[in-house]
């Protein structure tokens, strides 16, 4: 399998975005990283660019959020079209070590990990499906 | 002039002036005297009769008017009469129902007396001669022996015998043979100087037949008052005592009948008890019967409906005959049956009479379990008012305890709800906390690649500082709500919400007047409340500042504050017209810590949050009602 090389964040803390976009870069070289504080705006986002053409990617999302919280979130990201689903990967990353949380994220077949902030090395090569 | 020879005592008889009248005649009268007086009344006239009786028994009569009336011609001259009835017919007197009343007898004078005055005078002698022989009555003269000396016409007349036959016979030639021993009695009694007057006897006439005499015989004495003869003046009375038998037998026969009735009254008397008996029963029946009647006529109806009755039920009657009939048949087998049956059942009589036996026994002993069971009874009924008694306690009891049992559900509720804000707070503590330290492990991790640009070691640097002072304003925000949970105990104090809207207004006045905020306040109900200052002002500032902070940007600010006062409880309201919150889909985070709906807006999360933990320690609640775009309205009630 090839490694991912698109990525999509979406969090309101700016300071977590920074972060995440240098250790991608670092770890995996030149990536597509497209960035959201709002939420709403990363739906739009996938809504429109992951609809038509194949292009695998992997979603880290936020779960405390002012306008749509991350459970918010999926269930609008549910309502998508399946091809949209198959293509993009989601992982929680969160702040949270509180184990509902963890259980809740399982629960959700569209959700593939939960991961504990901070992103480090070692959780996006698994990610990205680099061996 | 010669001496009256009428008694002193006469002159008060009625009489007296006519004696007096008639005294020479009495004064010729050589004889003993009776005087008998007769009063009669005839016709309302009032008659004197008077009687002169002489030893030679002729009677004279000398009637009187004593008082005059109607009756005329009454003969004055003296003549011989022997009754009131020869007088009444001599003197042509029609007398009806005459008045005859007998007067007491008038001795006049002594025959001695008559004599010893008057001269002897042979020619009176020959008057009374005259007299004796024309009297109807017989008047006989005899000796001492018996033998009849003298004999008038009266005699003749009555008995029969002519002087000639009868003068110097011996008197029993006129006394039947068996009353002779009467005349020796007579004559018995003359000798001893007694007059026997109006003797009653019977004598025989010359043809044998006897008849009844009434007999007065007196004693003839000469000069010296001896004893010389008898004379005897007989009266027939035949025809008196013929009425008198009759009367004798009529008197018998009254007699036997008045004994008859008598018998027949004692037999009427007990017949009649008999007869009373008998109604007295009679009576007691035909009550009864009245009763039995009723009783009856009650039946003959109930006869009459049954009649009514039995007639639709012959008629069924025939039907089921015919029907009988037919089983009869059957019936005759089913006897046989019945006889082996009956055979089975007297043996069952048997062990059924047994078994009555122990019923009877067993009755008895139910009897007096009975008789407990009645005191039994008694003593739950008491029981059970005491039990009625507690029940109504416990009624009382179950209702003060539904109260609390609401009241510990009302506890448990606020309880949950306390402990889930508890829960959420020590979540959201974790995650916001544990938020900027994420970073900061992640920033200086990233720091540690070489080859990393100059320009992305710059934007993790500010990164990092920026999360430590965000690690840092948590830290700070958790000192303060932790503050507030603990402050409880500081000293509340009288606040005017009024002066509070003012300070508040005063502090931010820059913002007010350059946006046109418009911030209304009405108290007039109630202005005031017992509570920490500060946290009062935190709630007020907080509420404002919420609704300054998300306004619509078209329209301008209005903010209304009003408070009402009830029996329990002071309220507060706070209104806007701004964006307002969809409550349907954020209703249950709005008063959460770090919860924010609004990303295009300034703000921690912070403010709600402490103002429902503030208004919960003051022990009060808040709630929200909001529409979007239109407005918000927060409520907070404090039970006074």
């Amino acid at each position: 399998m090839s490694t991912i090389r698109n990525y999509i964040i979406i969090d309101d803390d700016p300071t977590n975005n920074i972060i995440c976009n240098i250790m991608l870069e670092m770890v995996l070289g030149k990536v597509g990283i497209n960035t959201f504080e709002k939420p709403e705006q990363g739906l739009l986002f996938i809504k429109k660019n992951y609809s038509k053409k194949f292009m695998p990617a992997v979603l880290f999302l936020d779960i405390n959020m002012p306008t749509l919280t991350g459970w918010e979130f999926m269930e609008e990201f549910e309502k998508l079209g399946k091809e949209v689903k198959e293509q993009i990967g989601i992982y929680i990353l969160s702040s949270s070590v509180d184990s509902r949380d963890k259980d809740k994220a399982r629960a959700n077949k569209h959700i593939k990990g939960f991961i504990s902030k901070p992103l480090d090395e070692q959780v996006i090569l698994s990610v990205a499906g680099v061996d | 002039m010669a001496p009256s020879i009428l008694p002193e005592d006469s002159k008060k008889n009625f009489c007296y002036p006519f004696l007096k009248d008639f005294e020479y005649k009495i004064k010729t009268l050589p004889i003993y005297f009776y005087v008998t007086f007769y009063k009669i009344t005839v016709e309302k006239s009032t008659l004197g009769l008077i009687f002169f009786k002489g030893d030679c028994s002729t009677i004279y009569q000398y009637p009187v008017m004593i008082k005059p009336g109607q009756v005329k011609n009454i003969p004055s001259a003296t003549m011989p009469c022997k009754t009131v009835s020869q007088f009444q017919h001599a003197n042509r007197l029609s007398l009806k129902n005459p008045g005859v009343e007998k007067l007491k007898p008038l001795p006049i004078m002594s025959a001695r007396a008559a004599t010893a005055q008057g001269k002897k005078d042979c020619s009176h002698l020959e008057y009374l001669a005259a007299i004796v022989q024309s009297s109807d009555d017989a008047i006989i003269s005899k000796s001492l022996d018996g033998i009849i000396r003298s004999w008038n016409e009266g005699c003749r007349k009555m008995y029969g015998y002519t002087a000639k036959q009868a003068i110097g016979k011996h008197i029993s030639l006129i006394i039947p043979s068996e009353l002779v021993n009467e005349e020796k009695t007579i004559l018995k009694k003359i000798r001893n100087n007694e007059v026997i007057d109006h003797y009653e006897t019977l004598r025989v006439k010359k043809n044998g037949k006897q008849f009844y005499v009434s007999l007065t015989v007196s004693p003839i004495k000469d000069e010296e008052g001896n004893i010389t003869g008898i004379s005897k003046i007989a009266r027939d009375i035949s025809s008196r005592k013929k009425y008198e038998n009759e009367l004798i037998r009529a008197n018998d026969e009254l007699n036997f009948q008045n004994a008859e009735k008598g018998k027949r009254a004692k037999e009427l008397t007990i017949a009649n008890k008999e007869l009373v008996f008998q109604n007295n029963e009679k009576e007691k029946r035909a009550k009864e019967l009245s009763v039995l009647n009723k009783e009856l006529a009650f039946q003959n109806k109930e006869k009459e409906k049954r009649a009514a009755e039995l007639v639709i039920a012959n008629i069924e009657l025939a039907f089921q005959n015919a029907e009988k009939e037919r089983c009869a048949a059957e019936l005759i087998i089913a006897d046989k049956e019945l006889v082996f049956q009956n055979v089975e059942k007297e043996k069952r009589a048997a062990e059924l009479s047994i078994a009555n036996k122990e019923l009877a026994f067993q009755n008895r002993k139910k009897e007096k379990r009975a008789a407990e069971l009645i005191i039994a009874n008694k003593e739950l009924a008491f029981q059970n008012k005491e039990k009625e008694k507690r029940a109504a306690e416990l009624i009382i009891a179950n209702k003060e305890l539904a109260f609390q049992n609401a009241e510990k559900e009302k506890r448990a509720a606020e309880l949950i709800i306390a402990n889930k804000d508890l829960e959420q707070f020590a979540y959201i503590i974790s995650h916001n906390l544990r938020a900027p330290v994420a970073n900061i492990l992640g920033a200086s991790s990233a720091m540690n690649y070489p080859g990393l640009s100059a320009e992305d070691k710059a934007v993790l640097s500010h990164g990092l500082t920026n999360s430590v002072m965000k690690l840092d304003d948590v830290i700070r925000d958790l000192n303060h709500i932790l503050q507030v949970k603990g402050k409880i105990n500081e000293v509340k104090q009288i606040v005017y919400f009024s002066e509070l809207v003012e300070d508040i207004s005063a502090s931010i006045k820059n913002v007010v007047d350059r946006d046109g905020i418009e911030i209304k306040y009405d108290f007039a109900e109630i202005d005031k409340l017992l509570a920490l200052k500060s946290y009062l002002y935190s709630i007020f500032y907080n509420l404002i500042s919420n609704s300054i902070k998300y306004s619509q940007s078209q329209t301008p600010c209005f903010i209304s504050i009003r408070s009402q006062i009830t029996k329990s409880t002071i309220e507060l309201t706070f209104t806007d017209n701004g964006m307002g919150i969809d409550l349907e889909k954020k209703g249950d985070q709005i008063f959460g810590l770090y919860k924010r709906f609004h990303a295009n807006v300034e703000g921690k999360g912070m403010g709600l949050f402490m103002v429902k933990t503030q208004v919960e320690a003051l022990g009060g609640k808040i709630t929200v009602k909001s529409q979007v775009n239109k407005g918000t309205e927060f409520r907070i009630e404090f039970v006074t």
